[in-house]
């Protein structure tokens, strides 16, 4: 091939790559000036002499990668997550993924806790094995999956032209509190053992509540008992989603604040107000609990003193609603006091 | 290139980038093509590299700052560029505050009054 047209081609070969990464329009004004340029930069280089293959490559190389060049021409911003966004996304997917990471594996753990009766112990080399690769699985899957969601969030928020005090809703001098009294502040291991705790509920709650219930052995056979009554619990599992929603953004609120105030306060009265509701309605209206399950353990154990678990049953079954409620009152009770009693932080 | 070198080479970079636009926009009153203004920065070691140049004439242009047109008589087609109304007078302040700035560098870099 002669020299002018290797030179030609590449130009051209350069040009198209050029084309393809290249934003928007004016794409052909752009063009046609850099096959100029390129002409003008091989002249200079060769200054009369004859035309060598190596002076267009030297010029294409001299002016980057296409994809280098045509990234110079764009306006937009080439970064998914910007230096305004960065820092609270950095803080958020921090704890993210602490919560996935410990949540996930956790839900795997305690379900194979239950289940992996099923399989027995027969091979128990290769059920370590296979545990420990499940285990693995999990807490790579969770972990991804957050940075994934979370990333995704905050690229979304960086198009859409998010500020990066979002999170503060504050104005001028707001943006530094005062310095809070040690007992106000809210350590941040709190909301995020609670987050870790409701994310377990909630994945086994939503995928695996059959496995909460008693396991019987007998006779080399295994029963398993389900403390609930799995079609009822389906039925108010709407209610549930509801009811982790509350708690789980009382429990972000305060990761954010990280110190009682009255906004605080607002936010968990709301929230609790809403999960004790719910938990009254869900406990009262629905038959949630197995009603075949002291029967069952019955049939399974017919030693068992009949009224003893009876009694066990209807006393459980009875006191959980009040455990829940008075679990819910304490903590209005204490972001009330706290929120007063630091009030004077607030603005 | 050793890591004293590279250290150098940031700060000298950093230092030009800031100055590329009122380099480009002084040789821009009358009207020129890209490559004549490369040839003409390309004096001395402060010059400017093509492929910052001719997307930086641009953003000049859709700001603008800049104007221009084909001329298409000659061998090859190619675009003039030239300073708006506007884009002088955004070149005088530029140039004023240039000018302040290395009177101000001049005396702290002099460490006279030290």
């Amino acid at each position: 091939m002669d020299i002018k047209k290797y030179t030609e081609d590449m130009i051209e070969r350069y040009i198209y790559q050029v084309n393809r990464f290249l934003p928007g329009r004016n794409k052909k004004d752009i063009l046609k000036e850099l096959r100029t340029l390129i002409w003008d930069m091989i002249e200079e280089r060769t200054k009369g002499r004859t035309l060598e293959k190596k002076d267009v490559e030297i010029v294409l190389m001299e002016l980057g990668t296409p994809a280098e060049l045509a990234a110079k021409y764009g306006e937009k911003k080439r970064y998914l997550i910007g230096p305004e966004l960065y820092p609270r996304y950095i803080w958020i997917l921090k704890i993210v993924l602490l919560i996935a990471v410990i949540a996930g594996p956790a839900a795997v753990l305690i379900s194979r806790m239950t289940s992996g009766l099923d399989v027995g112990f027969a091979g128990t080399g290769q059920l370590w094995f296979m545990a420990v690769w499940e285990m693995l699985e999990a807490i790579f899957g969770s972990a991804v999956t957050a940075f994934a969601m979370v990333t995704l969030i905050f690229a979304i928020m960086e198009r859409a032209g998010v500020p990066g005090n979002i999170f503060s809703f504050q104005e001028g001098m707001d943006f530094l509190p005062p310095v809070p009294d040690k007992n106000a502040r809210i350590s941040k291991g709190e909301p995020i053992a609670s987050l870790i705790f409701l994310m377990i509920l909630l994945v086994i709650m939503v995928f695996i509540p059959q496995f909460i219930g008693a396991v019987v052995y007998r006779d080399g056979v295994m029963t398993r008992i389900p403390i609930f009554q799995l079609s009822v619990l389906k039925r108010a599992m709407p209610l549930f989603y509801i009811w982790f929603a509350c708690s789980a953004v009382a429990e972000i609120v305060k990761l954010v604040e990280g110190r009682y105030t009255m906004r605080l306060t607002v936010v968990v009265l709301i929230g609790n107000g809403i999960s004790l509701l719910l938990s009254i309605f869900i406990f009262t209206q629905f038959k949630i609990w197995n009603p075949q399950f002291i029967p069952q353990l019955q049939e399974a154990f017919p030693e068992m003193n009949p009224d003893l678990g009876v009694m066990i049953w209807n006393l459980m079954t009875n006191f959980f609603l009040l455990i829940v409620i008075f679990a819910i009152l304490l903590e209005c009770g204490t972001v009330l006091y706290k929120g007063i009693k630091y009030r004077d932080y607030d603005r | 290139m050793n890591e004293r070198q590279e250290i150098l080479n940031g700060f000298a970079v950093e230092m030009r980038r800031g100055t590329v636009v009122l380099s480009v926009l002084s040789r821009l009153q009358s009207p020129k093509y890209g490559y004549s203004l490369i040839q003409e920065l390309k004096q001395n070691e402060f010059g400017v590299e093509a492929n910052t140049l001719y997307p930086l004439l641009r953003r000049l242009e859709k700001q603008q700052i800049l104007k221009s047109e084909w001329e298409t008589q000659g061998a090859k087609p190619r675009k003039y560029y030239v300073l708006t109304d506007f884009g002088k007078e955004i070149f005088e302040e530029l140039k004023n505050y240039w000018k302040n700035m290395q009177s101000y560098l001049n005396v702290l870099v002099s460490g006279e009054d030290c």
